[in-house]
């Protein structure tokens, strides 16, 4: 099984360990220690180079300096449902648990062959930790993915930096893309932790920077919405453990129209600004 | 066409191609390749897959999204958090959904899987609700079925892990249960009194791999305390007008009187109702009602006697904490009546606050009741093994009043007194001649019964249980002859009688008890475990269901918990003597017998008539290498306990094996065998036999023994000693298939020898790394390693004579048959 040094001892920690085996010491987050690995953050400083190569002969390295920079302050958002968010706001659990450990708390139905689907494309980036694993995206004006429900959660940033790592996309496509099976190892410089969140989001997106962007285009630079439709690009934010409500900084959404979900989304309004979320209705 | 659903998300997604998603009020899209599409669905916890024509997906979201909002609104409406200005428009909401979507009888449904997860206030909701009639009903259908809800839970959550893989597996099964609806239906079934069978059967036949479980949680559902009775008068049934008539001709002559009479005899079946049920809240509440309401037009007597009644019924059903509170109020309310002082003595006895129970005796007498208080007296003196003065205590205060109403309890106090002492006969004479006396006693009946029990006459037994009843239907019979028959094998009929028991005394801790010893003499350990903690946690103020607990860990070999079971229960429970005897033989089993030793020297002290003590203790001398005076102390016993079946078994085991054959052989009768003692002697005379006629005719009556004794645990020791007998012919592939044949049913010092002899090398390793991890005795585990060393298993040379193993092997084998 892969590992690394023990920050204290040295000795080899799995990376599906938290905690050295030998001295006990407290370690990093298996997700982010598998983006901090030196082979991956090499393969990043590769692709980032390119990118500076790029941009430098379009002139855009200015831009470029600009567009990492902004990401580099981007926010991790989380799409819900109404339901869900209702669900998250009003249970006695204030935790969001991740799907597997939802699963096996008993969430219906379990085990079927779309779990696997699922597990399997999941798995495949993170080996040692995908039951963990929340998911969101960095996002630079509050707003998220519609395609995953239509309330976008932004989460506070002290709450998820030590904790969550950033991968270039969405995984089911990153695994179509670059032909990851079962088996076979991602390939190198795709992820990186929160703190460099802007590097990776320059590597990967300098190809859509022009000499006239501002600050304000580069929001849907980083996340490409097309509707409800599934294949929107965006940077997924990989978050270790459960995410507590208090962790909310703000919602946006739409007001519904129906008058079960008036009741439901007023009434989740009321728990947000109790939490000290700010909410944003938007028509 | 598949379909996953959730009405919490909004959304569907078709399972088959074309996979499309499809939202509340727009258009489907196609879904994404992959797994994608499923993080849709996060957070979600009523996602659901089911088959719907594929016109019918909008419909089927819909109606999916109805159900969670209708729910989640419903549970706003619940909660004391929620701004009171904003209750009537959820309770409009909810009347909205429910109404168009048809959703009442599934709101119930879903909300008969949980209890209520908030306090709720009941008046808040009622008038928020006042002006929607359906949310109305629901709401208080809902709060109807709290109480049968937490019966479903907890009898769920009492069964045994056993038929799990693990915590998850059990909480998963819980999950699919709710899911189908099978949770609600029993909440629901048990509010209207209905049977469950029906539902049962559905959740067995879906979850195979669970029936016993399901039949587990669902014996305890019907069999309990949680089941209504079959007819609902059946509780007005059970309690006779001499039990309820509690007042006075004098009283019923009064105007007005008979009417109260009348609500107080209502009222007081009720209660006994809620007491079945363990609804202790309620109980007290009711109880306070009616108390309060006799206020106003019964005397403060009156009042008592209510209390008095009341904490007997509580003691009938095994509830002592109410009996005790309600006795104690009783002499409160009446401190002139010397039998609500009885009464409250009765309950202190019962959870063994003896000063306490002293004093109130002294109350007893104060008010005039000599006769109450002399014959608690010395029943506290019996408790407490002072046999001599207790019995002349019983007979002073029997003479004394002896044309007294209720003299007959000091008379069977006497004789009990004399059971106690082993001197069975003259029991059993003194009760003849009190049931001659007083021949609808169904009390006396009962005593001469249970002396009959004592002295092994179990057929007798059953037939004198058999008078009590007819004179009253009584749970003292009832039990009685369930235990007679558990006793002579007869275990179907037991188990049938305890669950009939059980039906009307759902917290009877002996039928409760009863019915999971049935389950430990078959050898079904862990459903004894579930049974004897059903029994713990019914009747939590007595130490049986923990007696029985241990002794049930100690047949699985779990000795260092059993052993701190039995220390927990010594210390809770001074007064029993179950605890202590059973810590001696698992301190025996451990092989610490200077630690066992020197415990039933102390409880021999306190007990000096306690039989199985000084056998054991016996028992424990002869293990120590100190034969002869290990006989000498049997010797002692027998001369006070002429009768006791187990002095006798001890005995000749312990004359096998100092090599006294034959004289063992006039110890043990040669009678069909049906009891367990029974048993074991026929064990030992087989062993005679071997001695006397060779191995194949002790051979045979083992056969004969393994294939017809009902008991688990006397199996097993025949099949030791049948295992050994082939093993020292050298018949080893035989004895293997002894082994094989049930190997649960075989000690594994036994199981390794006939592996390790038969070359089953693997097998024999497996079973002498489970002996070394059980921590048994140093007997075992010298034995069990020089069978390793002679069959080569480990590479040591053997350190005794060829023929030292068949001979330890015999020692322990006498051990145990004693």
């Amino acid at each position: 099984m892969a590992s690394d040094p023990c920050t204290k001892c040295g000795s080899d920690v799995p990376l599906s360990s938290a905690e050295c085996p030998v001295c006990s010491r407290q370690q990093s987050f298996p997700n982010v220690r598998m983006a901090e690995r030196a082979s991956e953050v090499a393969a990043l400083a590769a692709r980032i180079q390119q990118a500076e190569v790029s941009a430098a002969g379009l002139g855009l390295t200015e831009i470029l300096g600009q567009f990492v920079a902004a990401t580099g302050r981007s926010q991790a958002v989380m799409n819900r449902s109404l339901g869900a968010l209702s669900g998250w706001l009003s249970s006695s659990n204030p935790l969001f648990l991740s799907f597997f450990r939802q699963r096996e708390q008993g969430r219906p139905p379990d085990g079927s062959e779309w779990d696997e689907q699922r597990l399997a494309a999941e798995a495949a980036i993170n080996p040692y930790c995908y039951t963990e694993l929340n998911y969101a995206a960095l996002t630079l004006d509050g707003s998220g993915m519609p395609y995953y429900g239509p309330y976008s959660v932004v989460l506070k940033e002290i709450t998820i930096e030590d904790r969550a790592s950033i991968f270039e996309e969405n995984p089911f496509i990153f695994n179509k893309n670059h032909h990851v099976i079962a088996g076979s190892t991602p390939p190198l410089g795709y992820r990186t932790s929160w703190a460099r969140r802007g590097e990776l989001c320059g590597a990967k997106l300098h190809g859509k920077l022009t000499a006239q962007m501002k600050a304000p285009d580069f929001a849907p630079i980083l996340m490409e919405r097309k509707g409800s439709e599934s294949d929107c690009d965006f940077v997924e934010v990989h978050i270790y453990g459960p995410v507590n409500r208090v962790g909310i900084a703000s919602v946006r959404g739409v007001a519904p129209k129906r008058a079960g979900d008036r009741i439901i989304w007023k009434q989740a309004v009321g728990a947000l600004k109790k939490l000290g979320a700010t909410v944003e209705e938007v028509s | 066409m598949r379909v996953l659903v959730s009405g919490q998300a909004a959304a569907a997604l078709s399972l088959e191609a074309p996979r499309q998603l499809f939202f509340l009020d727009e258009e489907p899209v196609a879904a994404p390749s992959g797994g994608d599409a499923f993080r849709l669905f996060d957070g979600c916890v009523d996602l659901q897959e089911i088959d719907v024509p594929s016109d019918d997906v909008a419909t089927a979201l819909e109606r999916a999204w109805a159900v969670d909002r209708a729910l989640r609104i419903f549970l706003f409406l619940l909660d004391p958090q929620e701004p009171e200005e904003e209750l009537h428009g959820y309770a409009e909401c909810i009347e909205d959904l429910i109404t168009t979507y048809d959703l009442a009888s599934v709101i119930v449904e879903r909300m008969s899987t949980e209890q209520f997860p908030v306090m709720v206030e009941v008046k808040r909701v009622q008038l928020a609700s006042d002006k929607f009639p359906r949310v109305l009903e629901l709401f208080n259908k809902i709060l109807g079925l709290q109480g049968h809800i937490v019966k479903v839970q907890n009898a769920f959550a009492n069964v045994s892990e056993a038929f799990f893989d693990s915590e998850v597996d059990k909480a998963n099964l819980l999950g699919d249960l709710k899911a189908e609806g099978v949770f609600s239906e029993f909440a629901i079934a048990l509010q209207q009194g209905n049977d469950i069978s029906f539902t049962k059967l559905k959740a067995a036949n879906r979850h195979l791999a669970y029936r016993e479980a399901i039949a587990q949680w669902t014996a305890m559902l019907q069999s309990g305390s949680t089941r209504l009775p079959r007819n609902k008068n059946n509780g007005r049934d059970d309690l006779s007008d001499d039990e309820l008539a509690w007042e006075t001709d004098e009283d019923l002559q009064r105007p007005s009187s008979y009417g109260a009479y009348q609500y107080v005899r209502a009222e007081q079946v009720e209660i006994v109702q809620l007491l079945k049920l363990r609804e202790l809240g309620a109980a007290r509440a009711k109880t306070d009602t009616l108390v309060d309401r006799q206020r106003v037009n019964s005397t403060a007597e009156q009042i008592a006697k209510t209390l008095s009644l009341l904490a007997q019924q509580a003691k009938l059903q095994d509830i002592p904490e109410l009996q005790l509170e309600w006795s104690e109020r009783a002499t409160l309310e009446n401190p002139a009546d010397p039998r609500t002082f009885g009464h409250f003595a009765d309950a202190l006895i019962t959870v063994g606050r003896l000063a306490e129970a002293e004093a109130a005796l002294d109350g007893a007498e104060r008010a005039g009741g000599r006769l109450f208080a002399e014959c608690g007296r010395a029943r506290i003196l019996s408790l407490l093994s002072h046999y001599e003065q207790a019995r002349n205590k019983y007979l002073e205060v029997a003479r004394e009043f002896d044309d007294l109403p209720g003299v007959e309890y000091a008379w069977s106090g006497a004789a009990d007194v004399l059971k106690d002492m082993g001197r069975l006969d003259e029991a059993i004479a003194e009760y003849q001649g009190l049931t001659n006396r007083w021949p609808l006693s169904s009390q006396l009946w009962n005593g001469l019964a249970f002396v009959l029990i004592e002295a092994g006459r179990l057929d007798e037994a059953v037939l004198t249980f058999g008078k009590s009843s007819a004179q009253r239907p009584n749970i003292f019979a009832a039990v009685g002859r369930a235990s007679a028959f558990r006793l002579s094998g007869r275990l179907t009929e037991a188990l049938r009688l305890y669950d009939e028991a059980i039906e009307n005394y759902p917290n009877n801790h002996f039928a409760l008890c009863g019915r999971a010893e049935v389950f430990r003499v078959k050898g079904q350990h862990q459903l004894a475990l579930a049974a004897f903690d059903l029994a713990a946690a019914r009747s939590p103020f007595v130490a049986e269901p923990l007696v029985g607990r241990a002794a049930a860990l100690t047949d699985l070999g779990s000795l260092r918990e059993a052993r701190t079971l039995y220390e927990s229960v010594i210390e809770r429970f001074p007064h029993d003597l179950a605890a202590p005897i059973g810590l001696i033989r698992v301190l025996i089993r451990m092989g610490d017998l200077e630690t066992a030793l020197r415990k039933s020297d102390a409880l021999i002290a306190r007990h000096p008539f306690l039989a199985s003590a000084k056998t054991l203790r016996a028992q424990i001398l002869n293990a120590q290498g100190f034969g002869d005076a290990a006989l000498v102390a049997l010797d002692v016993v027998t001369a006070h306990h002429p009768h006791n079946a187990g002095v006798a078994t001890a005995k000749a085991s312990l004359l096998i094996s100092m090599g006294r054959s034959k004289e063992a052989a006039s110890l043990l009768p040669d009678m069909r065998p049906k009891t367990q003692s029974d048993w074991a002697r026929y064990l030992l005379r087989a062993l005679v036999l071997q001695s006397a006629n060779g191995p194949g005719a002790a051979a045979l009556k083992l056969e004969w023994a393994i294939a017809n004794c009902p008991f688990f645990s006397q199996r097993r020791k025949f099949r030791d000693a049948l295992v050994s007998l082939e093993l020292n012919r050298g018949r080893w592939r035989d004895a293997r298939r002894v082994v094989e044949r049930a190997p649960t049913e075989t000690s594994d010092v036994m199981a390794l020898h006939a592996y390790a002899a038969s070359h089953r090398s693997g097998a024999a390793r497996t079973m002498l790394e489970k002996i070394k991890a059980s921590e048994p005795s140093a007997r075992i585990i010298e034995l069990a390693t020089e069978i390793a060393r002679r069959t080569k298993l480990i590479d040591e040379a053997p350190l005794h004579p060829n023929r030292w193993i068949g001979e330890a092997e015999r020692r322990v084998i006498l051990l145990e048959a004693a």
